[in-house]
């Protein structure tokens, strides 16, 4: 329990774009073009993942067991895809510990505004 | 553009092979899947799009791949401990990097052999290619100093007779109707002299129509610009000046304007130009006076008058802007139509016919186009040239980082064994050839600002924008950026090598043998390529040097060394001024012409003066079909098509032609009888291939003409033929006659080329400045088109070959001594891993000629693959010099088979001095060894 802990927190704070990568995977299992397309949606077209840098995060992802393969594409999927991706048990509390730690900081961010508001002139 | 889907497979997979076998193998098919629908929906989006696809993955997949190979080897799913461990690696913090610095220069300060060479080659690379660059940023890629330079255009005509401006009534219509220019003015340069209270001054002066500084997007810097009003007969006469007349003759009065120009002048001061206004533009058609740098005074054009214009006299420069989304070819084509409304609109001097019979065109060109010109080309291909310098360079001394890595294993095994990872290895590599590269284009910078100097002495007489040729930071980032790409070559070839780094775990087994193979094959690799390049190079500068040869040895048939020429721009009007107000133009020209000869030929140092309406090698040409002796023509075939020059008296002594039989014209031939004419060589032997020439008859006859007009010609002479045409093609057939009989038809060629010639006894341009002062008097309203002496109206034809020879021989004997440097390096290497081999076989009998004859054997390998893979390119590219040559063909044999013997001799040298050490290599250390 503890080692997991620690180990989530290894990967703490996440960068934008893989929080984004991850978020995406929370939400459905999905292959590498519709991870891609999820992420530019997310950010309302904020990010656009370039293939090249995707798959190389996708591999770090992978080599560090946030992200698995799925099983068997749906039956009637283009083979081309290649493989759907499915978020770990990790990858989800990674997912949680990064929010938790930005809504932290947002909570800080509004208790400090608040204060300065406070203040008289 | 449906058909880039059948390539775009193959350029992805190019891509995609930056990155390493194992990663292609897991992710390949899915990233090419997901490119492929990215790239379908861009070709939806548009050309725009399609193209940021391409440079946005081009990039991002080069890089991740690359940095995926450095990284990341081998793949595998990681232990849990390893985490924290890649973190650091893949982001290096400043420390890192500053002690990657301090060790990149302490290692490279502890072999200053190895660095110095590096450096030199490295600099030398860059040096080249960066002052070609800055020629090629100078006068290509950066902007004119215009608002919006792309849709500004020169406006102008072009005819048999060469180019010209735009007449009033040009001006007029086409302001008045064309759709395709948003804004047209017209404007005319000259010079005057002011004498104030010291040395008089010569200024720069433009008449300009009111919209003139709009049109070019300039506004003045005090006051206002010309208005439509200032032009107006009975105006007050008003004058802007440059902020550098207003510095050195007004005292930079603040108040300056509505004071006169000059104490006494009348032309009141209505505004004052921006400092930073330089008046870039093409080289004008018609100058009064001398050329200027930058206009003194704009003052308002005046004179023109839709009542009176005519459509004719072509003297106004033309300068306009391109309504949007117009293309100069879409102008061009609008104009013509608006050139012959033009001529009915506006007639006296030209019917339409007669400007279609003389071929008069409009011509609307931008810009940058109409400064630049044929140069642009040139300097391409001079930058491919200097580019190849630097692939070699940087093949070179990546040769040498190899050979260093090699030597380093021992170093790299410690390294590892302590806890260095693989990347903080590779870091610390590519640390220093960047460190390396980056002192080199330093280096090679400064080598370039020196050395581009002398390269625009050597260039064509006016390279145009040449001023703004330096060091800007264009230039600078450019050399730099070549720099840091060449370190990150030659520090990452090492490292791409399979198992490079990782060799070194293996510790020195280098001992027997070949060591190191692959390391030895990607050095052999670099030498071919090196070689290749050099062959490219070489067979370029040998094509173009023998071009250069053949055009030197052409003979033009004159010599124009001792001989000016004065273009004015004629017309009726002119004449009519001049007091030659006679019915019969051809007279009045001859008469106005030979008076103006006379008055030249009376200046000391003038040892002859006449005109022509035509000069050799200066484009321009009569055509007309002859007819020979008695035989009356029926049709076209009984003609031989001849090249008319008309020439006044003694015009063929005065450009130094050679007379072969008979004589030249004499003044009295210069009326309308007895109707005498000098043909030449070419002439007689294809008419009178079996008699003498002199005294048979000839007719001009241009068909359908009647024939039983019946004018007859006698020859009295004939001259060695004349190159009038073209240094590169033989003299055609050609009839000189007297001015007197240039047919009223071809008045419209005429007018703009009447070129007083004058031969001179001492030096010509001591005599030109007073034949031009003479004109100017003599004739004030008679613009004068161009001065120079005949050399150097000829002297075009081969200027722009010999400058790019210079250069592509400079690239190519660059080129030539880094390849054998390289060569020379890579042997001697290897003879230094093989030495004991060597020495093995030494002992075991081989003598020292059998070891001489195994290096050179491997050298010459190498030296024929280069060689041979050099010629194969060059014949593939040999389109592109094509239109360069002369006389030789892109493929000449001979041009390719010297260049192949010469390198594969110089590679032999090269290796003979490594293959001398290995004959010598000595048995007893060789065992001693083991």
């Amino acid at each position: 329990m503890d080692t997991t802990r620690s180990r989530v927190d290894t990967f703490l704070p996440v960068k934008p774009v893989i929080y984004h990568i991850l978020l995406a995977l929370a939400e459905r299992d999905a292959h590498g073009y519709g991870v891609i397309q999820a992420v530019q949606r997310q950010s309302s077209g904020q990010i656009k993942l370039p293939t090249g840098a995707f798959y190389r995060h996708l591999r770090r992802l992978l080599d560090d067991g946030l992200v698995v393969e799925a099983g068997p594409a749906p039956p009637g999927d283009d083979p081309r895809r290649g493989s759907y991706y499915r978020l770990t048990d990790t990858g989800r509390k990674v997912v949680q510990a990064e929010w938790r730690r930005m809504a932290d900081l947002v909570a800080a961010s509004r208790k400090l505004a608040t204060s300065a508001h406070g203040e008289p002139a | 553009m449906t058909d880039g889907h059948p390539t775009h497979p193959r350029a992805i997979r190019i891509l995609l092979s930056a990155f390493p076998a194992a990663f292609r193998d897991r992710f390949g098919a899915s990233m090419e899947y997901t490119l492929r629908l990215e790239y379908e929906e861009a070709c939806r989006s548009g050309r725009v799009a399609r193209l940021w696809f391409w440079l946005r993955n081009g990039a991002s997949l080069v890089g991740n791949g690359l940095l995926e190979r450095l990284t990341h080897r081998s793949i595998g799913p990681s232990m849990p401990g390893n985490k924290s461990n890649r973190r650091r690696k893949s982001m290096p913090t400043i420390r890192d990097l500053l002690q990657d610095l301090r060790y990149a220069i302490r290692r490279l300060l502890r072999s200053p052999g190895f660095a110095t060479t590096s450096l030199i080659t490295v600099g030398l690379g860059i040096g080249a290619t960066t002052a070609i660059f800055s020629i090629v940023n100078a006068v290509l890629l950066r902007p004119l100093p215009y608002e919006q330079p792309d849709n500004l255009v020169v406006v102008g005509h072009q005819s048999k007779s060469g180019e010209s401006g735009v007449p009033s009534a040009g001006w007029f219509h086409y302001l008045d109707r064309s759709k395709t220019l948003s804004q047209f003015a017209i404007y005319i340069e000259s010079s005057t002299s002011i004498t104030g209270t010291g040395e008089p001054v010569e200024l720069g002066l433009v008449q300009a129509t009111p919209s003139f500084l709009d049109v070019l997007g300039v506004t003045p810097a005090k006051g206002r610009n010309l208005l439509e009003e200032d032009s107006e007969p009975g105006a007050t006469p008003v004058v802007l000046v440059s902020h550098r007349y207003w510095v050195r003759h007004l005292g930079s009065d603040p108040d300056v304007i509505g004071k006169p120009a000059l104490e006494g002048a009348s032309q009141l001061v209505v505004g004052v130009l921006p400092e930073d206004f330089a008046f870039v533009r093409p080289p004008a058609t018609v100058v009064f006076g001398n050329p200027f740098e930058a206009p003194d005074l704009i003052l308002p054009l005046g004179g023109l008058d839709r009542a009176t214009a005519r459509f004719g006299n072509f003297m106004y420069q033309g300068v306009g802007r391109l309504a949007a989304g117009v293309s100069p070819e879409n102008a061009t084509h609008e104009l013509e139509g608006l050139m012959l409304e033009a001529a009915e609109t506006y007639p006296g001097l030209f019917t339409p016919d007669e400007l279609r019979e003389g071929g008069y065109r409009p011509r609307v060109q931008r810009f940058h186009d109409a400064i630049v010109g044929d140069l642009a080309g040139v300097l391409w291909i001079l930058f491919g040239a200097v580019g190849f310098v630097l692939l070699i360079a940087t093949a070179n001394v990546a040769n040498l980082f190899l050979v260093r890595a090699e030597s380093h294993r021992g170093e790299v095994a410690i390294r590892r064994a302590l806890g260095a990872t693989r990347f903080s290895l590779a870091r610390t590599y590519v640390t220093e050839s960047v460190v390396l590269a980056g002192l080199g284009g330093v280096f090679g910078i400064g080598l370039a600002m020196v050395g581009e100097k002398g390269l625009l002495q050597l260039a064509p007489t006016e390279i145009p924008l040449a001023d703004g040729v330096g060091l800007d930071l264009t230039v600078l980032f450019f050399g730099l950026g070549l720099a840091l790409l060449a370190g990150l070559v030659f520090g990452v070839v090492p490292l791409l090598r399979k198992g490079s780094v990782e060799a070194g775990l293996q510790g020195d087994r280098g001992r027997w043998g070949t060591a190191g193979a692959g390391a030895s094959r990607t050095r052999r690799v670099l030498v071919v390529a090196q070689v290749a390049f050099a062959t490219i190079l070489l067979v370029g500068s040998g094509l173009l040097l023998r071009t250069f040869q053949n055009l030197r040895n052409v003979d033009p048939g004159f010599d124009g060394s001792r001989t000016v020429t004065l273009k004015l721009a004629l017309s009726r009007s002119h004449l009519r001024a001049a007091g030659h107000n006679e019915q019969a133009a051809d007279a009045a020209r001859s008469r106005f012409m030979g008076d103006l000869a006379f008055r030249l030929s009376q200046i000391p140092g003038v040892e002859q003066a006449t005109y022509s309406a035509d000069l050799p090698l200066d484009g321009g040409e009569f055509h007309d079909y002859i007819a020979v002796d008695g035989a009356v023509p029926t049709g076209l075939e009984d003609g031989t098509k001849a090249l008319r020059v008309f020439m006044g008296p003694g015009y063929l002594n005065a450009i130094g032609a050679r007379m072969l039989r008979g004589r030249e014209l004499e003044a009295a031939e210069f009326t309308d009888q007895p109707r005498s004419v000098v043909v030449n060589r070419a002439f007689a032997s294809a008419n009178f291939p079996n008699g003498d020439a002199i005294g048979r008859r000839l007719m001009q006859w241009a068909p359908p003409a009647n024939p039983s007009a019946d004018v007859w010609y006698t020859i009295v002479g004939v001259v060695d033929d004349i190159r009038e045409t073209s240094l590169m093609t033989p003299a055609e057939p050609t009839v000189y006659l007297p001015t007197i009989f240039l047919p009223e038809s071809d008045f419209a060629m005429w007018i703009s080329n009447m070129i007083a010639v004058v031969r001179v006894s001492g030096d010509p341009r001591a005599v030109l400045p007073r034949l031009l002062s003479e004109v100017r008097t003599a004739y004030p309203e008679i613009p004068v088109n161009s001065v120079a002496t005949l050399d150097q109206v000829t002297a075009g034809s081969f200027q722009e070959v010999s400058f790019a020879m210079i250069i592509v021989l400079i690239a190519a004997l660059l080129a030539l001594v880094l390849g054998l440097v390289g060569i020379y390096g890579t042997v001697s290497y290897v003879v230094g891993q093989r030495r004991r081999e060597f020495g093995v076989r030494i002992a075991l009998g081989a003598t020292g000629w059998d070891v001489r004859r195994q290096v050179l054997a491997g050298a010459t390998v190498m030296g024929l693959a280069g060689v041979g893979i050099g010629l194969a390119l060059a014949g593939l590219a040999s389109g592109i010099v094509r239109s360069m040559l002369f006389g030789v063909s892109a493929i000449d044999p001979l041009v390719y088979a010297g260049v192949a013997m010469v390198l594969f001799l110089l590679v032999l040298v090269a290796s003979l001095g490594p293959a001398g050490r290995a004959a010598a290599s000595d048995p007893a250390a060789a065992m001693r060894v083991e």
